[in-house]
């Protein structure tokens, strides 16, 4: 009985341990998958490189002429961000509170 | 023959009388315009005897059109025929390859099975196709490995073979670019074996560059680009350790018989400097195109797109890497779930052993946290959204409205008073206004669902600027379109009931319930204009096959059945109930929640509506409120009692209080809580323009305040100046006069 007490106790800090780095993982995730947002953000929505196309958009008449629409992005654009099922699901969640 | 006097000039006469027909392009001849400045020689009958035979025939096969391009003309065979007199042409001819030869294995090639596809054919080198040894195996290749793999166990692989013989290759146009020049000074087996070592064949090193950079530490991971023969191969090193010495001479052998060059069969193409014409072999021959002319600022501009290329790939890379990154993490998360997840399986199973209760908080998973990060994922999904929001509103609305429509039906069937159903459409008008805002929002909604970018960051200057409606002229086309729809909806509904089913659901389209109002109250001041009053409950209810034409007077008898589809035989009913709030009936089937209404006067005229829940007894409470020994001992003493300190006085208050008061407000937030949204402008928005609003009438304000005070300060001080030189024309006078009387 004794032992099985302890037992419990050991696997309910190892839970603990566990659930807590858990949070920290997600803490994490949550900060890159804003950083791979943010970047794409702007990426997409062009700066001084994206003058001749992006690697979402393509690179069609590189050297041509410059594009002049190169600052309008859909949200299907966001391949980066979309690309994890994780981040399509939260943002349901969040439509889905809405 | 043409008068060659007229033809020619001088120039042309002295060139050709030099080396005739010898370069092609100093035969060119060309037509010049006959121009009075420009001598012409002039031939005589006597002198053409003496011209050069060959001169003139040279002059006359260069007005044949030959139909090739120019420098074709040159070609030799070509060439010989036009010279020669067309006499002789019989016995020249232009050589073709000789085609009389039948390819035997033409068949087995060319077996006609080819459909012409819709589209055109599109060609270009997967990324796939350049992954891999760049080495392909022949025959030859196959014999020799069969051989060299004769009796081991562990044989060398067709794709660690292709593997080493890539790098030997790649090692060797290292070391020795220039081979093929002195191939016999090809490198033994040793001094190539450091290159070889050191070479990335196999995309190898990309990989483990790759897991630094992701610290995935030493875990053999995949890429979508390996296919999976390459993951069964063994390491270059150990390859090289095992087979190097073996393979090298095999390779050496073949590399010698190739002069140097690659063993890895190639197109033949142009080199720089070999230009061979009579080699039909050539692939892709070198246009000779005229150079385009280099300026520096082409030069800056072509460099400059590579850049920005580079940028690009840069920042595409930096974004993949992250996306890795995010993968990995979700990969180590999901691996900590189960973890997790097995350790709730043991402690549960030792919890109930030993008999534990509660500590439940680590067994359940905490809701996650959701991001908010604005991003609408899928534009269809949104919509679907926004339009179930739209619907649900709009059927709020057709609530709303069936309830009033069903009152003003019911109304004008039993002839109810024409002021009445003013009153009713009143009511309406003022309920569809109260709507207004919402249906607005849901039409907002749905637009919103069309931009797609609703919720994405936007620059604040990419703000649009939201053109300003006429307010009535909203407010009427969405009434138009609410009644349109509900109307169109009670229709429909209407027709597909047919006469089988009457409807006698909280939300009928037909009416079944009317409020009567009593005799003594005029509808101008009944108490319900303000007040939702239809929240009914139905205690009972029974299916009647032919209400409807009892509502319209058509007939008496009403059947009703219960659920069970059985009559019910009460004389109750009979007839049908109409429900009216003010008389309280105890055989009343269908009842109001119960509320009670109060009209009250307050000062100045001010009429309040109050309305009470039946349901709740404030005499309960009271206790908790009043010492009502106090006031049973101040009303037993004969004393006179001041008004404000009157125990009884005050309960009075109290109980009348909480009789009619509501502490929240049923529907509802408050209307003075209520932000105001005008045209669909959020509260913050509406702050920054008033407060820029404000700041610019400020500004005005301040301008003007200024013009005025610079104004009155220039004014003031013209009055001065005025003042000043009436005073010094004053004392100029009195001067003169001073000097006249002196």
């Amino acid at each position: 009985m004794e032992k099985q007490r302890k037992e419990y106790e050991e696997l309910k800090q190892k839970l603990k341990q566990a659930l807590h780095e858990k949070k920290v993982q997600e803490q994490e995730w949550d900060q890159i998958q804003q950083e791979i947002f943010d970047k794409e953000t702007e990426y997409l929505s062009g700066n001084a490189s994206s003058k001749y196309g992006t690697i979402v958009k393509g690179f069609d008449g590189f050297g041509k002429h410059a594009s002049q629409d190169s600052h309008h992005f859909q949200d299907q654009d966001r391949i980066f961000s979309l690309s994890s099922a994780l981040f399509v699901k939260q943002q349901e969640g969040v439509q889905d509170e809405e | 023959m043409p008068t060659p006097s007229a033809q020619l000039d001088q120039g042309i006469i002295s060139s050709n009388g030099g080396t005739s027909g010898v370069s092609a392009s100093s035969t060119r001849f060309r037509h010049r315009k006959i121009s009075v400045k420009q001598k012409l020689r002039v031939y005589k009958a006597s002198d053409l005897k003496d011209l050069d035979q060959d001169e003139l025939q040279q002059r006359e096969l260069q007005e044949i059109e030959t139909g090739v391009e120019k420098n074709e003309e040159r070609e030799v065979h070509l060439h010989k025929i036009l010279q020669k007199n067309q006499l002789q042409l019989q016995d020249l001819y232009i050589p073709t390859p000789d085609a009389s030869r039948v390819w035997k294995e033409f068949d087995e090639m060319y077996q006609g099975r080819f459909t012409t596809p819709a589209s055109y054919i599109q060609f270009s080198v997967q990324l796939e196709d350049c992954c891999g040894p760049a080495y392909n195996m022949d025959e030859r290749d196959e014999a020799y490995l069969a051989e060299l793999n004769g009796g081991e166990s562990e044989a060398l692989t067709e794709d660690e073979f292709e593997l080493l013989m890539t790098n030997f290759e790649s090692a060797i146009r290292e070391r020795q670019p220039f081979l093929a020049m002195d191939p016999e000074s090809l490198l033994m087996y040793e001094d190539l074996k450091p290159t070889m070592l050191k070479n990335d064949i196999g995309d190898a090193g990309l990989k483990t560059e790759l897991a630094a950079e992701l610290q995935l530490g030493d875990q053999p991971f995949v890429t979508k680009f390996d296919s999976p023969a390459t993951l069964r191969t063994r390491n270059m090193v150990e390859l090289i350790e095992k087979y190097g010495a073996e393979v090298y001479e095999y390779w050496k052998k073949r590399k010698v018989e190739v002069a140097g060059g690659s063993i890895i069969p190639s197109l033949k193409a142009e080199r720089s400097t070999d230009k061979d014409d009579n080699d039909p072999y050539f692939c892709f021959r070198r246009r000779e195109v005229r150079q385009t002319r280099k300026t520096r600022r082409v030069d800056t501009q072509n460099s400059q797109k590579l850049r920005l290329l580079y940028q690009q790939l840069q920042y595409t890379k930096e974004l993949a890497l992250l996306v890795a990154k995010r993968e990995k993490m979700s990969m180590d998360m999901l691996l900590r779930d189960r973890e997790i997840f097995q350790l709730r399986c043991d402690i549960k199973t030792v919890k109930r052993g030993l008999g534990i209760k509660g500590e439940d908080e680590l067994l359940i998973s905490q809701k996650r946290r959701k991001l908010v990060s604005n991003v609408i994922t899928n534009k269809k999904y949104v919509s679907t959204q926004a339009d179930a929001a739209a619907l649900r509103r709009l059927r709020v609305a057709k609530v709303k409205d069936k309830k009033l429509l069903s009152k003003q039906l019911s109304s004008t069937d039993l002839k109810r008073q024409q002021s009445q159903l003013q009153k009713l459409d009143q009511q309406q008008r003022q309920q569809q206004q109260q709507q207004q805002p919402q249906i607005n929002g849901a039409q907002c909604q749905q637009d919103g669902s069309g931009v797609s970018h609703v919720y994405v960051k936007l620059p604040t200057s990419k703000i649009p600027d939201i053109v300003l409606e006429d307010v009535d002229k909203v407010l009427s086309m969405k009434e138009r379109n609410t009644k349109r729809f509900v109307e169109e909806k009670m229709k429909k509904r209407r027709e597909e009931d047919g006469d089988i089913f009457f409807n006698l659901t909280d939300d009928p389209y037909n009416p079944v319930f009317e409020i009567t109002i009593p005799q003594n109250i005029s509808p101008t001041n009944a108490p319900f204009s303000s007040i939702v009053s239809s929240n009914f409950e139905i205690s009972r209810s029974y299916y009647t096959p032919n209400l409807q034409n009892c509502i319209t007077g058509n007939t008496n008898s009403v059947l009703a059945y219960n659920k069970e589809g059985e009559i019910v035989e009460s004389q109750k009913y009979k007839k049908i109930e109409f429900y009216s709030p003010f008389e309280e009936k105890n055989d009343s089937h269908t009842r109001e929640i119960p509320v009670r209404f109060r009209r009250r006067l307050g000062r100045y005229g001010v009429e309040y509506i109050d309305r009470k829940d039946v349901s709740r007894n404030p005499s309960d409470l009271l206790g908790e409120f009043m010492d009502f020994s106090l006031i049973a001992e101040q009303e037993q003493s004969s004393d006179a009692v001041n008004v404000y300190d009157s125990q009884l006085d005050e309960l009075f208050r109290l109980h009348d209080k909480w009789k009619y008061d509501s502490d929240h407000n049923a529907y509802g937030i408050k209307f003075s809580d209520e932000p105001s949204r005008l045209n669909q402008i959020s509260n913050e928005t509406q702050v920054i323009r008033f407060g820029t609003m404000l700041g610019t009438k400020s500004y005005e304000q301040l301008r003007e305040a200024t013009l005025k005070y610079r104004q009155n300060v220039m004014a003031q001080r013209k009055k001065l100046v005025n003042a000043q030189r009436q005073q010094q024309q004053q004392q100029q006078e009195q001067q003169e006069q001073e000097h006249q009387q002196a």
